[in-house]
């Protein structure tokens, strides 16, 4: 059995290595995606920890000379003109007068907080905070003590261990890294396998030989896996040269490529390569032709993100026993340095197994059929 | 021996084989013949072990097809209707991977695909890749696939079709050359002159129902006539009568 299985592998080996459209969608969504997706989230992460600078615009400024200078020293430059300003500044005509005379006047602050909301947020906690610096000097005019305003202070501390803010911050792009891009690339290689084979009329020789379909499905499923591996490879090494040019601010997260590590890497992912891989192949061959294969493969891609989606909907502990999610608890683990929970993947490992064996036995099945129907 | 006994099969309310029974030996030539959808490839599939008859047996050399499909189909090459070549292998590379198939490794299997590439005249071929192959080229290597790990038996369901008259000859030539070596073949075939030339016995299907069997001339003679077309002709139509 074995040896059929290895000759089928080498038969799909051979064709698929001379294969320009496989190759091509491989190597090119592998070396794209890990720039493009690191590129994306460092832009993000920029954004957020490093605001722009906020230029305003004031109407009423000679109202209220002091909070002006105040804004300036603060780091907060006027615009030269309104359009061009992120804040709408208004200072109510009566600004003075009610500020002299104890009435609470309101400063209208307007933005659009789409965009760069926390340098708004910023620019609002200047102005708020000049606004305790007219109680302080109030009170000290008065003889108190401006510390009464704030009988105690709160001290936030951050709890998160590096570990878990790697697994929220990059547990999505992970997932789509190492098993929806090895999963995509893996598409023209599962139609052409099948539903190509098929439409060339070449299934119905292979099934006239003494090998068993059921040899003919696991040696396809092996062809594709070693292009997962290929393709994962590929997004590894890729990834480690991004993340060595990218700034992730406090996240610190870094991708060791050393042979120990990737082997690690790839060993985890593996199994759910190869159920991505059995599902791709399951789908495709219910096509008669390459361009039906393309049909079945676009809806039987939603399966995988399926459990996708209910992982962002799960909380962390039904998540680890989601399939492609358990993959990347653990990985995420070992790369921030936590302790690993092993057994929810062994568990996953041990159902797809089962889940495998039975495609498999239903696609040699569906190849007899498919076969003998033309 | 291949012996086909009491086949019937039905694709739902479709009969395609009501009663089938005919059986050829090592080296003698069969010509299958019938109009489309009489029932030939049904028949080959269910001696290939691809299809389980609804009743009836099969007999290849002592071994039944439903039972053990591989014992029977190391004893069998076909050629199917369709050849179906894998466009990215090379000529070498489909006779290797039949080969080993079958069970050959090493020289043995190095050997078995240098004879059937020199057998058919290939040499040029080996190494390109089936991938834009003319018809007659693509035949022969479906012929060569077929019989890269010397079966006992071959089958080949209208192996001339599509082919212009120098490739036709040259498959006759190869075809005798098996019988010669002790193959034992079952064609089928529309061309009558080419189952006028190479067929020691014919077999006659028609409507799911062998009608007739025997040496093409006892055929004629039966019919009344001298052509094998007429003989043909007459045989399905006194079944349908």
């Amino acid at each position: 059995m074995m040896r059929n299985i290895f000759l089928i592998l080498q038969k799909e080996l051979n064709e698929v290595r001379r294969d320009k459209r496989t190759w091509m969608v491989l190597v090119s969504m592998s070396l794209i995606f890990p720039i493009y997706m690191f590129g994306v989230m460092e832009f993000s992460m920029k954004r957020s920890s490093d605001p722009k600078p906020v230029e305003y615009w004031v109407e009423g400024a000679e109202q209220a000379p002091a909070l002006i200078s105040y804004l300036t020293e603060n780091g907060f430059d006027r615009a030269a003109d309104e359009d061009s300003a992120m804040v709408h500044m208004n200072i109510p005509d009566d600004f003075a007068e009610k500020i002299a005379t104890g009435y609470i006047p309101i400063i209208t602050l307007r933005a659009d907080l789409t965009d760069e909301p926390k340098s708004v947020r910023d620019f609002r906690s200047s102005v708020q905070a000049y606004a305790q610096e007219i109680a302080v000097s109030r009170l000290v005019t008065r003889g108190v003590s401006p510390i009464l305003l704030n009988p105690y202070q709160v001290d936030i501390q951050d709890t998160a261990e590096h570990g878990s803010m790697l697994a929220r911050y990059f547990a999505p792009i992970l997932i789509v890294m190492f098993f929806m891009v090895p999963m995509s690339a893996l598409v023209p290689a599962a139609i052409d396998t099948t539903a190509g084979e098929r439409e060339r009329n070449g299934l119905f020789p292979l099934l006239l030989q003494p090998i068993s379909a059921w040899n003919l499905a696991a040696g396809k499923l092996l062809m594709m896996t070693i292009l997962g591996l290929i393709s994962m490879t590929l997004v590894i090494v890729m990834s480690g040269v991004v993340l060595n040019f990218l700034d992730l601010g406090g996240l610190k997260f870094s991708l060791d490529t050393g042979l120990r590590s990737s082997v690690l890497i790839v060993l985890t992912l593996l199994p759910a390569i190869m159920l991505a891989s059995v599902i791709l192949l399951g789908v495709a061959s219910f096509g008669k032709s390459f361009k039906e294969g393309q049909t079945y493969v676009m809806i039987g891609m939603f399966v995988p993100m399926l459990f996708v989606g209910a992982g962002f909907a799960l909380d962390g502990l039904w998540r680890v026993h989601l399939p492609f999610w358990s993959e990347i608890t653990v990985l995420t683990s070992v790369v921030g340095g936590q302790s690993v929970l092993w057994w929810p993947w062994i568990a996953n490992v041990f159902g797809y197994v089962i889940f495998i064996t039975m495609f498999l036995f239903l696609i040699g099945r569906g190849f007899k059929r498919n076969a003998l129907k033309g | 021996m291949i012996s086909v006994k009491g086949l019937k099969k039905s694709y739902g309310d479709v009969e395609a084989l009501k009663d089938v029974s005919f059986e050829f030996d090592r080296g003698e030539t069969v010509a299958l013949l019938g109009g489309n959808g009489s029932g030939k490839s049904t028949s080959i599939n269910i001696m290939a072990g691809l299809l389980a008859p609804d009743s009836g047996a099969v007999d290849v050399q002592g071994v039944d097809p439903f039972k053990s499909p591989n014992e029977a189909r190391k004893k069998i090459g076909v050629f199917p209707d369709k050849p179906g070549l894998f466009p990215n292998l090379t000529v070498r590379e489909h006779f290797r991977f039949f080969g080993g198939l079958h069970g050959l490794d090493g020289h043995a299997l190095d050997d078995a695909v240098d004879k059937t590439i020199a057998m058919l005249g290939i040499e040029d071929l080996a190494e390109r890749i089936t991938k834009g192959f003319s018809q007659g080229q693509t035949v022969k290597v479906a012929l060569g696939r077929a019989v890269v790990h010397s079966p006992d038996y071959l089958i080949l369901d209208e192996p001339s079709r599509g082919l212009d008259i120098y490739a036709v000859r040259q498959l006759r030539e190869m075809l005798m050359t098996f019988r010669s070596a002790g193959t034992g073949i079952l064609f089928s075939s529309h061309v009558m002159q080419e189952v006028e030339i190479l067929a020691d016995r014919l077999v006659i299907i028609a409507d799911g129902v062998v009608c007739a069997q025997g040496q093409p001339d006892a055929l004629k003679e039966q019919a009344g006539t001298n052509s094998l077309e007429d003989a043909f002709m007459v045989h399905v139509e006194r079944m349908a009568s």
